[in-house]
Formats: C-alpha cells, sequence, structure tokens
C-alpha cells in the first residue's frame, strides 16, 4: 500500500512539474465570458457549467463560481476549453476516499490534510516540487485527464484534489466589461480534481498568443486579483477616500524603482535627486491638477524584520527556555509627483507643488509559536534513605527509584559513585525486593517538611483525608510542600512518612482506633524527587504564571511585528525654494528664497508634519511658513486581502506642498515674502518673480514655444511671423538634461517621508526670457535663434494717439483701407493692444478685455467718441475750486498718493476717490461722475449708467 | 473832424486793435499752453493710475479710471492759473488695454464766468492717450491667457485672501 502511495505522489509531482514546464512566459488572449459569469451567478452556475463542460456552483455568501472537474462520477473528464486559461496553484489536498461508494457525486472523502499555496509555500515545495509562487499552468483547448475507475479491484484509498484558481492577467481581462459595469468584485476559483490514479496524463501543448499583456495603469474601477498589488492598492484608495483622504496618483505604468538599500531603514540616509523632465511640455488640455504633476517618479523598498525573544517555562524545579519569533515583511511604495517646468514672464507670479505619496502594506508571514498550555500539575514522589544507609524508595517503581535514588544522592547528575550506591541500593536483590515489598504497603502522596515545627503533616488520598497544598520550588531547587488544610488529628488511617525539619523520616502508621505508630526509627532522610518532564508543573499557580508571562511575550511579539507598519509617530520635514538673480549697479546678485520663510531667510527652517494614527499634526501653521496644501494619512486598514492574519496592515502617508504665498501691496504692486497687514494681501501659494528678475534659461524658453507655436499663437488676425525660428536637435535637447543649459532653480525637499524615511529632493525651473522683439525692430525681428532686441517686461510707452488710427505704420501712414475690418492697423500694435492679450470670460466673466475689438470700435467712432453718450467724467473747476486743490496739494507728496481708498470688487481691486466722492473741494453741482458700483468696469456706458460698455462681446 | 475827434478815434482804434491783439493772442497762446498742459497732465496721470497689481496677476497693463481721474484733476490744479475755470471732461475711459480721451474746456479773457463755470468764448483742447506696451508678445502671458485652468487673470477676489 505505502508502494501504491508513493508512486501516487510521484506521478502527481511529475504531473505538476510536466504542468510548470510548459507553463507559457507569456499571458493568453483575453476572453469576454464575465457577462456569462454574472448570468450564472443567478442560475447557479449553469452557464458556466456549459461554457466549461463541467459542474459548478455559485455560493452568494461568498460570490464565488466553483467549477468542479471529475466530481460527478470517477469517470475521466475531458475538460473543454475554448481559449486559452492560465491558472496558478492555490491548494493541494489529500482526501480519504476508501468510504466512497460513487453515489454521492459530491462526495468527496475526509480531508486528511491540506497545503495552502500561500501559508504552505514552503512545504509543498518540499513535499511536492512545486513552487507555488510562480507555478502555473495554461490549458488550451483540452485538458485529459482519466481518473480513478469504479471498476478497479484496488481503489487506492486517497484522492489528491489539486485546486488552482485563475491567474492574475486572465482575471483581469476576462472581467474587465463586467467590472466595468458592476464596479465590483468578482472571485473565481477554478477547482480541478485528479483522481488517485492518473493515468494517460495528457495536457495539450499550449500555443502562445502573441498577445503580451500587461498591467500598464491600474484603474480602480477594474477589479483585479485579490493578491495583486493592483488589488491591495485599489482597496486603500477606497478605504482612505472613504475616509475623506482624497486622492492618491495612480502609477501610470510599473515603473516603480526598487531601492533595495532602503530596506534597513534607510540607514544611509540616502538622498534620492529628482529633476523635472525640461521636455514634458503641457498639454493645452490639461486640467489644472494634472499639470502640476506630470512628472512622476515611483520608489519600492521592502523590510523584512525578525522579532525575537524567549518563553520561560518552570517544570518541576527547572527552568527551561524556548526561542520564538514572528517575521514581518513591509513593502512600501512612493511615489514623488512634480510639476514640469514653467515659462515665466520677470514680475509675475507662479505656482509649484509637489506631491508625496507612500503605501505601505506590512504582512506579518511568521506568527510566534504559541505558548505552550497543555501543562499539567504533577505529584512529586517522596524518596527517603534509611538513616543507615539502606534505601527505603518511592512509591513508584525500582527504575524511579533508582532516579530518586541517584537525585538524593548527587541532586540527580548520575556521578559514577552514586550510580553504583543506588544501582546496589534499588536494584541490588535485597533492596529491590525491599524496597517493593515495602513501598506496596503504603499510600503515601505527600508529605512535608515543615519549616514551622517538628509536627508531621502527610496526606493520604485513600483514606479521604481533604488534605489539601502544594508543592513548591525552594531553595536550592528543592522541592517544597506547602499545606492548606487538612489537619493531623484528622488523619485517616494507613502508613505514612513524617518528615521532620532536620530532614529525617519515619514510616509511621494509624490503626482503626488507634494512635499513630512508628514502624521504623525515625532516621530515614526523604525529599521529593521527580516532575522533571516536560510541561510537568509542581502547581497550578506555577503553570498559570508561566502561562500569563509567556503569552504576554507572544501579544508583546505580534505587536512589535504589527507595530511595524502601524502608524507611529513620525515627523517628516519638507522645504521648496526658489532662485532668481537681479541687477543692482551693473552687479548680478544672486538670491534664494526659503520656504518656510523667515524674516532672516533662514535655510535651515523646516516644516513638519507629524504623522500619528488618524491624526496629522502640521508645524508651523502660520501664514507666512505653512507650505502644506494637504496632507493625509497615517491611517491603518485591517487588510482584508491578508495573506496570513489580521495583523497585516496597509497604511499610507500624502503631503502635498509648494510655495504657501507672497504679500501684494494692493496699493503699489510691491511685493514680500514676509507677512504684512493693511492694504497688503497674501497671494496665496504663488512665488512672485521681481520685475527686475534676469533672464534664465532662455534657450529653453524659446524651444518650448516653438513647441508650442502651432496651438496658440501667432494666428492670422495680427499676421505675425514666428518669432523663434529656430529647433533643436537631437543631441541639443540632451544637453538640456545632461548638460548645464538648464539651471535648476526651484527646489523641493523632503526628509524622513514615510514608513522608510525617504529623503527626496525634487529640483526644477522656471524660464524667463524678456528678449520680448519690441515694436521698434519689427521688421527685422525673427530671431532665429539669436536675441532679439531687448525689451522688458514693465516696457510700455504713453502714445498720443489719432483715434482713427491708432497705429500708423513708419511713414505715418493710415492703416489699410480695408474698411471691413475696422481692427486693421497700421503696424503691428504692442501686446497689450493686439488679440493675444484678449482676456474672455473664462478667466473673469465680470472683467473682459478683447484688445482686438476694441480698438475696431475706437477706429470706427474716432472723434465722434467726444459725445454725451460716452462722457464718464465730467468736471467743472472753478477758480475757487482750483485754490481749495492746490491748498490740498501742499501736504502730498505725490501726486500717486492722494486720498483714494482700495475697493474690492468681484474682479478687480479699484481706487475709490474721496476727492471726487467724499470730501467737498468739488461742489457737487460741478461734477458729474460715475455711480461708485460702475467703477467695476473695464469701461463703463457713461456716468449716468451703471452698465458695463460691451464691444460686441468684448470689453466689460 | 476836427483833430480832437481824430486823436480820439485814434485813441479808441488803437485800443479796439490792442484789444484785438490780445484776445487773438490769448486764444492762440492759451490753446497751445492747455494742450501740452493737457497732454503732460494725461500722460503724468496715465502713469501713475497704471495697476501694478492687475501687471502681477494677469501681466497686462491696466488703469484705474477713478484713479486716473483723481490723479489728473491734483495735477492740473497744480499747473495751471487759477485766474480761469476749467470744464474738464473724461470719455471712454478703457481701462485694459489703456485709453483715455480727455476734453478741457477753459475760459479766454472774453468769457462770462457766472460762477458756474466758463459758458462762454471757450478754448477746446481734446486729446487721446494710450499706453502700450512696447513689446509686441509676450508669449508666457499670451500661454496663460488662453489657458483656462492658468490662475492668470482670474478675479482678484479668488487670488488674494
Amino acid at each position: 500500500m505505502k508502494k501504491t502511495y508513493s508512486k501516487r505522489i510521484l506521478g502527481l509531482i511529475l504531473l505538476v512539474a510536466v504542468l510548470v514546464m510548459v507553463w507559457p512566459k507569456d499571458t493568453y488572449a483575453a476572453l469576454n465570458y464575465c457577462q456569462i459569469f454574472e448570468k450564472s451567478k443567478k442560475n447557479n452556475g449553469k452557464e458556466v457549467s456549459e461554457l466549461f463542460g463541467v459542474k459548478s456552483s455559485y455560493d452568494a455568501d461568498t460570490d464565488k463560481i466553483t467549477l468542479k472537474l471529475n466530481s460527478k462520477s470517477y469517470q475521466g473528464t475531458i475538460l473543454s476549453i475554448k481559449n486559452n486559461i492560465k491558472f496558478k496553484l492555490s491548494e493541494i489536498s489529500v482526501y480519504d476516499i476508501s468510504e466512497r461508494d460513487g453515489t454521492n457525486p459530491d462526495d468527496e472523502g475526509t480531508l486528511i490534510r491540506k497545503w495552502d499555496a500561500k501559508k504552505d509555500a514552503a512545504d509543498i515545495k518540499k513535499e511536492f516540487g512545486i513552487d507555488p509562487a510562480t507555478a502555473r499552468i495554461t490549458v488550451k483547448d483540452k485538458l485529459v485527464m482519466n481518473t480513478y475507475n469504479q471498476a478497479d479491484l484496488n481503489p487506492p484509498p486517497m484522492n489528491y484534489v489539486i485546486r488552482f484558481e485563475a491567474a492574475d492577467n486572465w482575471y483581469l481581462e476576462l472581467c474587465k466589461e463586467w467590472a466595468d459595469k458592476t464596479n465590483s468584485t468578482l472571485f473565481i476559483e477554478y477547482i480541478i480534481e485528479i483522481g488517485g490514479r492518473l493515468q494517460n496524463k495528457e495536457i495539450t501543448k499550449p500555443e502562445l498568443p502573441d498577445l503580451p499583456i500587461n498591467v500598464v495603469k491600474i484603474d480602480c474601477k477594474k477589479t483585479y486579483d485579490a493578491n495583486t498589488f493592483e488589488a491591495k492598492y485599489c482597496d486603500l484608495k477606497a478605504k482612505a477616500e472613504a475616509k475623506g483622504a482624497g486622492t492618491i496618483v495612480i502609477p501610470a505604468d510599473g515603473g516603480y524603482t526598487s531601492y533595495e538599500d532602503y530596506a534597513e531603514k534607510n540607514k544611509l540616509k540616502k538622498v534620492l535627486t529628482f529633476t523635472c523632465n525640461a521636455f514634458d511640455f503641457v498639454p493645452n488640455d490639461t486640467s489644472s491638477d494634472e499639470k502640476f504633476y506630470l512628472n512622476t517618479k515611483y520608489m519600492h523598498a521592502t523590510l523584512k524584520n525578525e522579532v525575537s525573544s524567549k518563553y520561560v517555562y518552570h517544570y518541576g524545579c527547572k527552568e527551561v527556555t524556548k526561542d520564538v519569533s514572528c517575521k514581518v515583511r513591509c513593502d512600501e511604495y512612493v511615489s514623488v509627483e512634480y510639476g514640469p517646468p514653467i515659462a515665466m514672464t520677470a514680475g509675475l507670479c507662479f505656482e509649484y507643488k509637489v506631491r508625496v505619496t507612500s503605501r505601505v502594506y506590512c504582512d506579518v508571514e511568521q506568527l510566534p509559536e504559541k505558548p505552550n498550555t497543555k501543562g499539567k500539575v504533577c505529584t512529586p514522589v517522596p524518596a527517603c534513605e534509611h538513616g543507615r544507609g539502606g534505601w527505603i524508595g518511592t512509591a513508584a517503581g525500582p527504575s524511579e527509584d533508582f532516579d530518586a535514588c541517584v537525585d538524593m544522592c548527587d541532586g540527580g547528575k548520575y556521578t559514577p559513585s552514586c550510580s553504583v550506591k543506588c544501582y546496589n541500593q534499588v536494584y541490588g536483590l535485597s533492596g529491590a525486593a525491599k524496597t517493593n515489598a515495602f513501598i506496596n504497603d503504603f499510600n503515601i502522596v505527600a508529605t512535608r517538611l515543615d519549616d514551622g515545627d517538628n509536627s508531621a503533616h502527610t496526606v493520604d488520598r485513600d483514606r479521604n483525608c481533604d488534605y489539601k497544598g502544594y508543592y513548591y520550588c525552594g531553595k536550592d531547587n528543592q522541592i517544597l510542600w506547602e499545606s492548606q488544610g487538612c489537619e493531623t488529628g484528622k488523619l485517616g488511617l494507613g502508613r505514612f512518612y513524617e518528615t521532620h525539619k532536620h530532614g529525617h523520616a519515619c514510616v509511621k502508621t494509624k490503626a482503626e482506633g488507634g494512635g499513630i505508630a512508628s514502624v521504623c526509627g525515625c532516621t530515614a532522610t526523604c525529599k521529593w524527587t521527580g516532575c522533571k518532564k516536560e510541561n510537568q508543573y509542581l502547581n497550578e499557580e506555577q503553570m498559570e504564571e508561566d502561562y500569563k508571562k509567556n503569552k504576554e511575550i507572544y501579544e508583546n511579539l505580534v505587536s512589535k511585528c504589527s507595530q511595524q507598519s502601524k502608524c507611529s509617530t513620525t515627523q517628516s520635514e519638507f522645504t521648496i525654494s526658489a532662485d532668481y538673480s537681479y541687477k543692482e549697479k551693473d552687479k548680478v546678485i544672486e538670491q534664494t528664497v526659503y520656504y518656510p520663510h523667515t524674516p532672516e531667510n533662514s535655510k535651515n527652517e523646516k516644516a513638519t508634519i507629524t504623522y500619528s494614527k488618524n491624526n496629522v499634526l502640521c508645524s508651523p501653521t502660520d501664514e507666512i511658513k505653512n507650505i502644506f496644501y494637504s496632507t493625509n494619512g497615517c491611517y491603518n486598514c485591517a487588510r482584508q486581502d491578508a495573506l496570513e492574519n489580521e495583523y497585516s496592515i496597509a497604511t499610507w502617508y500624502q503631503t502635498e506642498w509648494g510655495f504657501p504665498g507672497v504679500w501684494v501691496d494692493m496699493k503699489h504692486g510691491n511685493v514680500d515674502y514676509n507677512f504684512h497687514s493693511g492694504n497688503w494681501k497674501r497671494f496665496t501659494n504663488k512665488f512672485c518673480l521681481p520685475s527686475a528678475v534676469q533672464d534664465v534659461n532662455e534657450l529653453w524658453y524659446n524651444t518650448y514655444y516653438m513647441k508650442q507655436n502651432t496651438n496658440f499663437s501667432f494666428n492670422d488676425k495680427e499676421n505675425k511671423e514666428p518669432l523663434y525660428n529656430m529647433t533643436l536637435s537631437e543631441s541639443c535637447k540632451r544637453e538640456f538634461t545632461t548638460g548645464d543649459l538648464i539651471k535648476y532653480n526651484i527646489h523641493a525637499t523632503t526628509r524622513n517621508f514615510g514608513l522608510f524615511k525617504w529623503n527626496v529632493n525634487i529640483d526644477c525651473f522656471y524660464a524667463i526670457n524678456s528678449d520680448f522683439p519690441a515694436i521698434e525692430n519689427e521688421k527685422s525681428c525673427k530671431c532665429n535663434g539669436e536675441k532679439c532686441t531687448e525689451a522688458t517686461a514693465d516696457a510700455y510707452v504713453i502714445r498720443t494717439v489719432d483715434l482713427a488710427n491708432l497705429f500708423p505704420d513708419e511713414g505715418g501712414a493710415k492703416r489699410s483701407e480695408d474698411t471691413s475690418n475696422p481692427s486693421n492697423t497700421g503696424r503691428a500694435p504692442g501686446f497689450n493692444w493686439s488679440a493675444y492679450a484678449t482676456v474672455d470670460a473664462d478667466k473673469d466673466p465680470n472683467y473682459t478685455s478683447d484688445p482686438y475689438k476694441y480698438r475696431g470700435w475706437v477706429q470706427s467712432l474716432s472723434n465722434n467718441v467726444y459725445s454725451d453718450e460716452y462722457l464718464d467724467y465730467d468736471i467743472t473747476l472753478t477758480k475757487d475750486t482750483l485754490n481749495k486743490m492746490r491748498s490740498a496739494n501742499k501736504s502730498k507728496t505725490n501726486f500717486n498718493d492722494g486720498e483714494v481708498t482700495l475697493k474690492r470688487t468681484d474682479s478687480v481691486t479699484m481706487y475709490y476717490s474721496k476727492l471726487l466722492r467724499e470730501n467737498d473741494i468739488i461742489p457737487d453741482e460741478d461734477k458729474n461722475i460715475p455711480q461708485t458700483e460702475a467703477l467695476k468696469c473695464n469701461n463703463l456706458v457713461n456716468w449716468q449708467s451703471t452698465e458695463c460698455f460691451v464691444v460686441q462681446g468684448g470689453n466689460s | 473832424m476836427n483833430k480832437g475827434m481824430l486823436a480820439v478815434g485814434i485813441i479808441i482804434l488803437s485800443i479796439i486793435t490792442l484789444l484785438l491783439i490780445n484776445v487773438l493772442s490769448n486764444y492762440s497762446t492759451g490753446s497751445e499752453l492747455d494742450y501740452y498742459l493737457l497732454k503732460e497732465t494725461t500722460d503724468a496721470a496715465l502713469e501713475d493710475s497704471i495697476d501694478p497689481v492687475y501687471l502681477r496677476t494677469c501681466g497686462l497693463y491696466r488703469i484705474d479710471k477713478e484713479k486716473f481721474v483723481e490723479n489728473f484733476l491734483y495735477r492740473f490744479a497744480n499747473s495751471v492759473e487759477t485766474t480761469r475755470s476749467y470744464r474738464v471732461r473724461f470719455y471712454d475711459i478703457n481701462e485694459v488695454p489703456p485709453k483715455v480721451s480727455v476734453k478741457i474746456d477753459s475760459l479766454t479773457v472774453l468769457s462770462v464766468d457766472s460762477g458756474k463755470g466758463p459758458e462762454a468764448a471757450t478754448i477746446t483742447t481734446n486729446y487721446d492717450a494710450i499706453v502700450e506696451a512696447k513689446y509686441y508678445s509676450n508669449l508666457s502671458v499670451e500661454e496663460q491667457l488662453k489657458n483656462k485652468d492658468s490662475d492668470l487673470c482670474k478675479p482678484a477676489s479668488k487670488l488674494f485672501e
């Protein structure tokens, strides 16, 4: 029988080995059976049965469809497969089927042993030579299995059942459509039973389809196999979102870079530096949120840790220790997302954000062995030696007497002299006979070496004396007895030891109606012996105490392991800074503004986040220093998909930070990086460059706009030619990223982020090229890669104009005679009068500007504008008024410091003139001014109206 | 006609001639003075009324109409003689792109001032001005203006706390 059994195992190993060998490296064609599965769920698997030609059933509780092959009879089964299906090993079980009579097709027999592919991977590997982590079979067309034949006169007693479940990719493809519609998980497990006799094993070798399928994006609307990273990720995401935790960026591909040196919790303090891609140009249709995070780096590290301790047991008077440990594996996936380079204009402001997200999955891979709870209280044996050297014995037999004798002689060391002595005493003819005869007469179970007096205390269980007490381990590891009841006077009949403090003992008897009589002289020396085996305790209390302490050790171990992934108090640091340069007295001055910002502009200031369970503490929180846009985490989620146990934890951390903003003087336009009040307002989340900032990364700027030209610039309305008619060779482009062509001037850092305390630097840049093509050089300026005549960003001219011909050409000629287009000009207008400077309603519905249409309107109207219809202000300055105003002027330092008040509208901040509206310098009858609510208009209709003037959808 | 009467006639004629010359001179020089005064005052007021905050948040020049008018009036009052009255009118002030049209009526010596401003014989001067960028392209501003997700030119109430 054993040989048959072994052959069966060998056959099974061979089969699986063949399966493993034919396992394809690529995946297989997508199936489209999800609807069938869904339908089948309502019909107990009928459709699936038809599909596969096997029995199936649906369990609503587990949402599982099970296919069973060969479960209906013991006949061979042909599994019809219409397409390739890939399986991975799920479990192997052994059933005793010797009692099956074939009448109940669902009778699987009695489960004898089961190997779980995940938990018992090592055992499976050892016993079957299969590595469940990699074992796959791909079945195409048919799988033929001839199994146990009922007619066999010698049926095998065992039936091996190998369960496979659908491999990941197959599941992804199969359930895509179904999952998209239902947004829920479909779990399918395939069970293939292989009968006891694996005859004519034949598996059609699959022909691999040339359809490599890679998971390129995690879409949580899909469903994934429960144990894939994607599923874990989506599960965590859902939980996080349920907590209002916001969005986690989804990895775009499998591009995680592993950093093994972080496995030691970043002992090396390694700093990873990432730079933004110079050619990640933001597509025009990119949403505001997405454009900030075009660059993403993914990192991964694993930490395997083993936490050890010792259980301590006190068996008898012996202390026994046992090493125990638990193993934990933590995987941390970190994404670092940051924005692309920025094309800027001097004096303007920009926003730059960085987001780091960590997802941690920790599995307690091996729990510590639980402490032994099966101890039992052992009763020691009294061993006595006669005062004259004769052995009296124990209540047991020769071997126990021998051990007791040696124990008494040398403490159990079995020295030669004691061994010889005790052998003679116990096994010697006279000794043995004497001992046996002696012992058989007694019912002694206990006596006591009393520390208090010389009175004897004994117990005789056969005499119904309810004598209570316990043994314990005293000095020099001697077993002692502590009595708790059954006084001497109540002692039952029989013989017993009386043991005195001095170590002598005597055997006494108590007869019916009589007193206690000595059997021999009280010259014997007695000790308690025995109770040295495993799990033998002297008393309940010691047993309970050991269990309690060892249980604490166990719980501490488990706690330490699970704590490795739980949210502990972790403090992460964050900074962001920007560089710029400006000229002062022909000297270029380099400047860096550090955040969190201090008045001293200290570069050592750090913003910190302390993550702890369900709590995030940010510091500092004041306006000037708070660089955090959002913070989330750290949440512990018990993993439903955990491989092992409830101690498997998923956690995540997320921080988004950037520039906190600058303070802008709403009256004069000055900016400062420090806090101000009054007319200063905070320009949120922005970093503003000084107007005098030097150009930087000009070549990238030009390249960037060459790239973007076709999409947004140089339209027909203005008939301009491309300004930067240059192209870069590929080698030149490489220079952008490998050479010194790029000056990185935006820097963000984080330290101690996440579980493994990641240190990351992010460097990116803004570019400014203020070599705007100037109007004076209009005709010659096509640049072609060379610098244009310099014109600074704040360069403007106040021109006296002819309303009929706002922008005459160089000869002063009038604009084009094309009267059909009143917006025509003799020369190209300055930028702010061009169609490119249109501010449409998408920007600000209450304050639009369409220079192209407006200039057409102005030129059409020409001097007819001097009409009451367009009169905005009408002020008469009498001699008296003039005198008052001149008097008022004397107290002013300049005309730009008039008595004006800032008033905020929905769109712009406007001035509210006290001269015109509050004081009485100009009498009311001498002024016709618009109402206050009309001041919000870019161009008001006239002073009598509160409406804004609009040119065919232009200004408002 | 006796010599006396002739002398008186000559004197009267001389006075009339002198008066006429004075009036004509007053018209021409007043008009010229008013024009340059108007131009310089307007240009200076335009410069003073450019909104630096809008330039930072939008990359475009904007003038504030109320500030322009006030600044103009203060400057004008500081520059003109207080022997005349003036009527200052502002037409079609456009903030973005900046454009103003200003008209000033001032009394001549023959004007009658009823105390409510000049009512007759005024000198009228018009002046039209714009603020024009000296460059005709700013690609980064242009790009951001076309990108509705960009914060450029968004209402100040959304940008500032």
